[in-house]
């Protein structure tokens, strides 16, 4: 396994930032998921060697990362607070930080142009990063952590402050670095973000893990929790009544063109819904599981 | 995606450990600090250049029997003969030296690891493939050079000075007494940069580990002073490596006009003043940088 945790717990003081984790992470994308004060960032920190555990055992690659920098040859580490020195260029400081991993000054300059071309920060490489906006020092953050061409990637909170364009640019080359066999760890607190990288997510919740797998693995577990299916419908009334007669369905709501079903398989309503709007010669304009998103499923849990 | 392919491959033949990153470190270091302060330029290039000038000028120029484009020398009780420019020069360097040291690492080596802290540069550095010692050398190394400009450089610059001004040759005569200079100015320099990288390491703020740092050497050596006179035990002025500088300047570089009263200080004892300041400055530093954890 890449990435282990077993049995940690971080303390600050009386504070506690983790508690009895043990999550395995693997090749690909994990998205890491929890609100505020979770401790999505003290799991990455402990992973990334900033932090050593209060009790239990991290390990990457087989090593113990705090006391096995060597280790750090194949992790690239983007923290979610700014940390430069705001009077070096872009450039200047991903070629320094890169130069920190052996390379020689040359090489780490050229790895340096094209990590900063990758994130598209290449007009304002040369530029104090005193005076970057804050789309483009995350953008300078990323750039540090890629620019050796790490196996695994550890970042925290990446897309904060990116513009638009930016984002989606992370995104795609998240998701590409994903599909080359990286592994790649991704904290936020946004959680449609963290959807459009990766199935694969580790809710947190005050220091536990809540839940991890894919976000229809633990959506399924949810069972006491029946699935909505929302129906736009200008039959919306006449279907209603239809559905509620079938088995597995435990309520539906009406509203405005639209029905919103309770369902304990999900399956089974859609199966049965092409053959009734056949068979009554109904309309439907539309149909979406409302509750299988991340935020959904993350409200569920931390009821 | 090009930095994906070739790249790698060049990083999975090179050796597991980076070649000398503390030097990475150093050189980035000075280059910053030299860029940042006009103040460390200044004194940088002023304090070796300005030390020949006084050198040429007043001393060799004026006390010096024939010296090369000098017409006359100033009369001096006691004979030219045995007046040794070169060990009074020295001695006058280590003790006006001494406080322009304090400041210049104030400015320069006390901001370095703060500044880390302040910037959470910290949570980058620990996640290279560094060792915390590594680190600790790299700024070490940044604050040494840099003060050797200050410390190193201005002795051997007299020292030509002299060789090239003199009527006959004196190039070997004089060499034991540079070298004497230059030892004693490499353990002050060792020292120095030591107790700017100690204060440094104990705060995050790089105004206050500087003020820490001067308030140190300041308050240290009048204690020791204070302490050794009331106690009547010289061995407390091993708290004060200004008086090391002194006793070994006037041990080591003898001269005939010295009026100043020697130093109560033994010769060993100022010796072992260096390692141990050196010592303990460093201890606190790897104690602190060892067991830091990048927490914001």
């Amino acid at each position: 396994m890449i990435l282990t945790l077993k049995d940690v717990a971080k303390w600050y003081g009386p504070v506690i930032g983790l508690v009895d984790v043990s999550v395995e992470i693997e090749q690909g994308v994990t998205g890491l998921l929890g609100p505020n004060g979770a401790g999505k960032s003290t799991f990455l920190k402990l992973v990334a060697g900033q932090l050593r555990p209060s009790t239990g055992e991290v390990r990457v690659l087989g090593h113990d990362p705090f006391r096995t920098p060597a280790v750090f040859r194949k992790v690239g580490f983007s923290p979610e607070p700014d940390a430069f020195y705001e009077d070096m260029t872009g450039l200047g400081f991903v070629s320094f930080l890169t130069r920190l991993r052996g390379f020689t000054p040359s090489e780490a300059r050229r790895k340096a142009q094209e990590a900063v071309e990758c994130v598209g920060l290449t007009e304002a490489a040369h530029k104090r990063i005193g005076a970057y906006s804050k789309g483009m020092r995350q953008r300078i953050k990323l750039a540090q952590a890629l620019a050796h061409d790490p196996e695994i990637l550890i970042l925290d909170e990446p897309l904060t402050g990116l513009d638009p364009v930016a984002r989606r640019r992370i995104v795609e080359l998240v998701r590409e670095l994903g599909e080359q066999g990286r592994t790649i760890l991704i904290s936020s607190h946004v959680l449609h973000e963290v959807e459009a990288m990766t199935p694969r997510i580790v809710l947190l919740h005050q220091g536990r893990v809540l839940a991890r797998g894919t976000i229809g693995e633990i959506r399924a577990l949810l069972d006491q929790y029946p699935h909505r299916i929302v129906v736009r419908s200008p039959d919306a009334r006449e279907l209603a009544q239809a559905l509620l007669a079938a088995p597995g369905v435990v309520g539906a709501q009406l509203s405005e063109g639209m029905v919103r079903i309770d369902a304990n398989n999900p399956d089974e309503v859609y199966d049965l819904l092409p053959g009734l709007v056949l068979e009554r010669n109904l309309s439907v304009h539309g149909l979406e599981m409302a509750d299988a998103s991340l935020d959904a499923i993350f409200e569920y849990l931390v009821k | 995606m090009p930095i994906y392919d070739a790249a790698y491959r060049v990083l999975e033949t090179r050796p597991l450990r980076p070649r000398a990153p503390w030097w990475t470190i150093a050189t980035t270091m000075m280059r910053r600090t030299l860029k940042r302060h006009s103040i460390v330029r200044g004194l940088i290039f002023v304090i070796p250049a300005g030390f020949c000038f006084f050198a040429t000028v007043v001393f060799y120029g004026r006390y010096m029997a024939g010296a090369r484009g000098m017409d006359r020398a100033l009369p001096i009780p006691g004979g030219l003969d045995k007046l040794d420019i070169f060990n009074m020069l020295g001695n006058q360097f280590l003790q006006a030296v001494g406080m322009f040291a304090v400041i210049f690492v104030a400015l320069v080596g006390a901001p370095l690891i703060a500044e880390d802290h302040r910037a959470r540069a910290l949570s980058l550095y620990f996640s290279r493939p560094l060792k915390r010692r590594e680190y600790v050398l790299g700024k070490l190394t940044a604050v040494v050079v840099l003060l050797s400009f200050l410390l190193i450089l201005p002795p051997i610059l007299m020292y030509l000075v002299e060789v090239v001004i003199a009527p006959t040759n004196i190039a070997m005569d004089r060499l034991p007494s540079l070298l004497w200079l230059l030892a004693i100015s490499t353990a002050a320099l060792v020292t120095f940069s030591a107790a700017s990288l100690g204060a440094s390491a104990l705060t995050k703020r790089p105004a206050q580990a500087g003020a820490l740092l001067v308030g140190i050497m300041i308050l240290l050596p009048a204690t020791a002073q204070i302490l050794a006179q009331q106690l009547d035990a010289p061995g407390w002025l091993m708290l004060s490596p200004f008086e090391a500088i002194r006793a070994l300047g006037r041990h080591h570089l003898p001269y005939l006009l010295a009026f100043d009263e020697p130093s109560r200080m033994s010769i060993t004892r100022a010796w072992l003043t260096f390692p141990l300041w050196s010592a303990g400055c460093l201890s606190l530093l790897a104690w602190r940088v060892r067991r830091v954890e990048v927490v914001e």
